[in-house]
């Protein structure tokens, strides 16, 4: 073992569940912690939108709001959705467990970290907080496109927006450096680059794409708030601006924000996957590889968003976008393979691991469908679309995302979330998904288009309409297991041994939760599971402690 | 040369290519540019990553020869010795809980807020943005003290 003799935890005072102590906390799993919560704060209140939405939308005629209101719901639920539960519910698991798989006592810049989360924070109350003022929220979609959010809305909603998404830009920013200065700087002797778990190998490449992705988008703000402002005309047709330029800028960032999103979770299911089959992971460095590949590609895609404006080259963002599915694929295989005559342990975690695998192929095949430039001239702007990224983003996102919860939750707290609640929670979401999803992929076909509040009884999509809101409701009513898994298990004393699930990376070598200064001591790192070497070597010896029941199986 | 200035040579190399043939297919300014900003900006943190990489950590010893042996080590994914090991160290101060981010993270939302709504927003997150600025620089200026003040007990603890 390597005893890590020149850390100091007695530099740092002793951690408080105090207000103050939350306020000036610069420890890293705190700062996760916090990111985690507000992210689910954030998760619950747009999924609230989104049942809003269905409920209006269940059958012709405008029952429960106006237009105006169901825009403001459309776009605060996809900007919230997308930049503060996705992306910052990633940044939380990267937070809490970066540090712990590489063997470090802290991120490279605490303090750093901890300004980035308050930059999230206020962001995220800022963009919520144009609900309270006059005229409302902003109400042109997360896409906020221009000449709509440029000379035509007035208000202060749209205002706040721009603001609010342009901290989250620099917090995202601040996030991505401090990741990629840990994982260079911090890491263990012995813990090679081709030593790190997949989790941590994605979580670098995420922020890599971060630090080139935001800076668009924040510039892109930056040039919005001038025009609107500051008499500026660079998106303004009409005074020899150009519309199309906000498409660029903003899909420069937004279509790798769709891989940011999406790529930490990929590394939560090979943590859990492989722990799960109790197996390495089949072919770790074709699945970094292949991470690399999404990411490269990813930010050559970003016109395919752009096939109808007439003024891309079609072809070669389709090729593009083509490429991509190849990555994507290698990957799934890969998890597929890990299974293969694995010892299966079907947990909450696991089956949602399992779940995604499908849910997540279903949007992905759509997406490989909208890649064909025919084909999305039919697409573009209509249900299938909106099916198809929630495919994706549900079935990646949301399912890992609960996975990470379940697998990591007694790491962080000492306490087990409930499996019975959990399997509840599994099938109502399981179910859910496609009772909300399919209906929605026909009433594209059909021509339904995307951000309507209202439809024609004529048009005969009110059945898969209803059918598509009772999906809704399944999935809002399914995460109330969820919520009372976390209320009773923080209830519970922590008795939550180190290494509860038999686990691979460095998190499971010391306590549950971890100590301030995170380790104690370190097992030798020899490969890319130090753990299970460790544990191995311990049972090779007779020496070591007797698995947990729960690493025994069923 | 180490996995951590690869990471960036080989999104700089994807960007150079797909920029030109890009703009082969395409002329189109706008796309082009901002691929090619893609692959500057990785050259760039390529280039400093390289130069702020310590002595020792590259394996000097074992520089491949030949053209195609360097190429590959551009790219491949082969770890030689000598670069097992992290730019950094695992030594240092963890520090202490901090209202400096707080601080700061209140007053830029402040004077982000005073673009819409007024001046007088602006002009009061001065306030928390000095006392936050000001804590921060304190807290590095101790946790830098500290550090020597550790270093010089090492020496002294080394010769005797």
């Amino acid at each position: 073992m390597t005893a890590l003799t020149d850390v100091r935890p007695a530099e740092r005072p002793r951690a408080g569940a105090d207000l103050l102590g939350w306020l000036t906390t610069t420890d890293h799993k705190k700062i996760g912690l916090m990111y985690l919560g507000s992210a689910i704060v954030f998760f619950l209140l747009a999924g609230l939108m989104a049942e809003f939405m269905r409920a209006e939308l269940a059958a012709p005629g405008l029952q429960f709001m106006t237009t105006s209101d169901y825009n403001q719901l459309f776009t605060i639920h996809g900007t919230l959705m997308l930049l503060f539960f996705a992306t910052p519910v990633a940044i939380g698991f990267g937070n809490y467990f970066i540090p712990l798989q590489i063997g470090a006592a802290d991120m490279a810049f605490p303090r750093l970290n901890a300004l980035s989360y308050w930059f999230f924070l206020f962001g995220g109350i800022i963009v919520v907080s144009g609900f309270g003022v006059a005229g409302g929220a902003a109400q042109n979609g997360w896409t906020s496109y221009v000449p709509l959010s440029d000379g035509y809305t007035q208000g202060t909603g749209m205002d706040l927006w721009i603001l609010g998404v342009g901290m989250v830009g620099f917090s995202g920013i601040f996030g991505a450096v401090n990741f990629i200065a840990t994982i260079f700087t911090k890491r263990a002797p012995g813990m090679t680059m081709f030593r790190m778990p997949i989790f941590t190998w994605n979580m670098l490449v995420t922020s890599a794409m971060i630090l080139f992705a935001f800076p668009p988008l924040t510039a892109a703000l930056a040039m919005l708030f001038i025009d609107r402002h500051l008499g500026g005309s660079i998106f303004q047709p009409a005074q020899g601006g150009d519309a199309v330029i906000w498409q660029d800028l903003f899909w420069f960032f937004g279509h790798p924000e769709v891989y940011i999103i999406i790529l930490p979770f990929f590394g939560i299911m090979s943590e859990v996957v492989a722990v799960f089959s109790r197996r390495p992971i089949f072919g770790y460095r074709q699945i970094v590889t292949a991470t690399f590949s999404i990411a490269f590609l990813s930010m050559a895609v970003w016109a395919h968003h752009m096939f109808t404006t007439g003024v891309v080259n079609d072809a070669f963002f389709s090729v593009m976008s083509y490429l991509i599915a190849v990555p994507t694929g290698v990957k799934i295989f890969n998890w597929i393979a890990t299974m293969w005559r694995g010892q299966i342990r079907l947990t909450t975690a696991m089956l949602f691991c399992i779940g995604m695998l499908y849910t997540f192929t279903i949007g992905g095949i759509s997406g490989v469908m909208a890649a064909s430039p025919p084909l999305d001239f039919q697409f573009n702007d209509s249900y299938f679309i909106v099916a198809h990224f929630h495919n994706v983003l549900i079935g990646g996102t949301v399912f890992l995302t609960f996975a990470g919860f379940y697998y990591w939750f007694p790491k962080m707290t000492g306490r087990f979330l409930d499996e019975r609640l959990g399997r509840l929670h599994f099938l109502a979401w399981v179910v859910g998904t496609p009772l909300t999803l399919l209906p929605m992929y026909q009433l594209g076909l059909d021509g339904m288009p995307r951000r309507i509040a209202d439809y024609a009884p004529a048009t005969g999509w009110s059945d898969l309409n209803t059918l598509a809101t009772v999906g809704a409701i399944v999935l809002g009513l399914g995460t109330i297991p969820f919520l009372v898994a976390i209320f009773a298990a923080l209830r519970q004393p922590a008795t939550a041994p180190d290494d509860p699930w038999g686990g691979f990376a460095l998190e499971w070598a010391t306590t549950s939760p971890p100590p301030e200064h995170n380790f104690d001591s370190i097992p030798p790192i020899r490969s890319d599971r130090p753990v299970f070497d460790a544990r191995m070597a311990a049972q090779a010896t007779g020496g070591g402690a007797a698995p947990s029941p729960l690493t025994q199986g069923g | 040369m180490p996995e951590e200035t690869r990471v960036f040579i080989r999104s700089c190399l994807f960007a150079v290519v797909v920029a030109t043939v890009y703009w082969l297919l395409s002329q189109d300014a706008i796309g082009t540019v901002l691929l090619a900003g893609f692959g500057v900006a990785s050259f760039s943190l390529f280039f400093m990553l390289r130069r702020g990489q310590p002595q020792g950590a590259t394996g000097v010893a074992t520089q491949p020869a030949g053209i195609g042996a360097r190429i590959f080590d551009l790219i491949g994914t082969s770890e030689r010795p000598g670069e097992d090991r992290p730019f950094g160290d695992e030594g240092g101060r963890i520090p202490v809980g901090s209202i400096a981010p707080f601080l700061i993270g209140v007053a830029v939302a402040m004077a982000a807020l005073g673009l819409i709504f007024g001046l007088w927003s602006v002009a009061a997150a001065v306030i928390p943005l000095l006392l936050g600025v000001r804590e921060w620089l304190r807290e590095v200026g101790a946790e830098i003290r500290a550090l020597s003040e550790d270093e010089e007990r090492a020496a002294r603890a080394h010769r005797a």
